[in-house]
């Protein structure tokens, strides 16, 4: 049995849709997958290095350390879909209103998002040395401390605010927005899986219409060498810095 | 009139449209620092372009020095002609890696809108590829 997972910001609502993703790649490759979600970015890493895992949907951050570490293959991205973070708050609608020191609230250090976010404070000329962050371990959880008032900001994944009802939408002011284009999710294999990485690919590029809409997306196509190593050299860059 | 691409001419007039021109590019670079440098790489023998930012304004254009630079940019004549005439994205230029980069990619993200409009006049200033 293979066991297939995906980043822990999709434990909400649309769950169920990437159980029958599991399903159809089940039929599909003809062996038996077993859908796990985990509430938080670590779990999810755990689990994927302790080997229980040979299938993902994850983060750039994560793919890439897959990639390295594991020796995961990554092979799909969605179609004209990219990680972006906006910079939220419950409280504030203006950098110019916060004083210091300035909490924040993120799901996980090793994110794009998370950089990205820092990205967007250090361009707004906002002091990081007066930033003090915390971690929650998922998107959702950021959403709910900013709605708690836990927080100055929050750096939510655009990806989670958009799927977010109208009446959280409503309670959470946007501040700021990147708009890169650059970093993306990828479906990962693991080497176990690897003689059936055409099958898992052609499988992932032909999810009918309603499967794509229950997960959200228009539709996924093959990652390219070029695109690895781009993402690759950020997340190196990236990683190198946090140390 | 038209000036040959990569040369002291070409560079200068690539500055002068960023200094005047850019007003986007000069207020999200108002506090970047930084030198690069342009070369093609199947023209060994063609001096490398360079250019110093200070505050988002250019305060060098010209041969390359001693000075060292946190940027390259290299990549074929047919490639270059590419980015220049298509109006090829910063993201685009990276990700298929038409446009060879070393430097430092989390900077390059960071000031992706100003790596877009950088290319893009790189496409404004006429250029003569005969070199």
């Amino acid at each position: 049995m293979y066991k297939f997972t995906v980043d822990p910001n999709y434990c909400g609502k649309n769950l169920p849709g990437w159980f029958l993703v599991s399903t159809y790649l089940q039929k599909k490759l003809g062996e038996k997958i077993k859908f796990i979600p985990y509430k938080d970015f670590d779990e999810c890493r755990n689990a994927c290095f302790s080997g229980e895992i040979d299938i993902v949907y994850a983060n750039p951050f994560d793919w890439v350390v897959y990639m390295n570490e594991l020796d995961f293959i990554p092979i799909a991205k969605p179609i004209n879909h990219f990680d972006e973070v906006l910079v939220c708050s419950k409280n504030i609608k203006s950098y110019t209103q916060l004083t210091k020191p300035i909490n924040i609230i993120s799901a996980h250090k090793k994110t794009f998002v998370h950089m990205m976010g820092l990205f967007l404070l250090e361009k707004n000329e906002i002091d990081l040395e007066s930033c003090k962050f915390s971690f929650c371990g998922s998107y959702q959880s950021v959403i709910k401390d900013l709605l708690q008032s836990k927080f100055d900001l929050g750096f939510v994944f655009n990806e989670v605010y958009e799927k977010s009802s109208k009446i959280i939408k409503d309670q959470l002011n946007i501040l700021d927005a990147s708009n890169d284009g650059f970093a993306f999710h990828s479906f990962c294999i693991s080497q176990k899986l690897a003689s059936y990485q055409s099958e898992i690919l052609y499988a992932i590029e032909n999810f009918d219409k309603k499967l794509l809409n229950d997960v959200g997306f228009e539709g996924f196509e093959a990652v390219n060498e070029d695109e690895i190593f781009t993402i690759s050299s950020l997340a190196s860059e990236y990683i190198e810095s946090l140390r | 009139m038209s000036v040959k691409f990569m040369s002291e001419g070409w560079i200068k007039l690539v500055a002068d449209q960023w200094n005047t021109n850019n007003l986007i590019i000069r207020q999200d670079l108002r506090n970047f620092n930084s030198s690069w440098e342009y070369y093609i790489e199947d023209k060994p023998n063609l001096p490398h372009m360079m250019m110093v930012c200070q505050a988002g304004e250019i305060v060098f254009a010209g041969k390359k020095d001693d000075r060292k630079c946190d940027f390259e940019m290299w990549t074929t004549l047919e490639n270059w002609k590419k980015i220049v005439n298509n109006g090829l994205s910063g993201k685009m230029a990276l990700m298929s890696r038409k446009l060879k980069f070393k430097g430092s990619m989390m900077t390059a993200v960071k000031y992706m809108r100003a790596f877009d409009i950088h290319l893009k006049i790189l496409g404004d200033i006429p250029v003569d590829f005969e070199i």
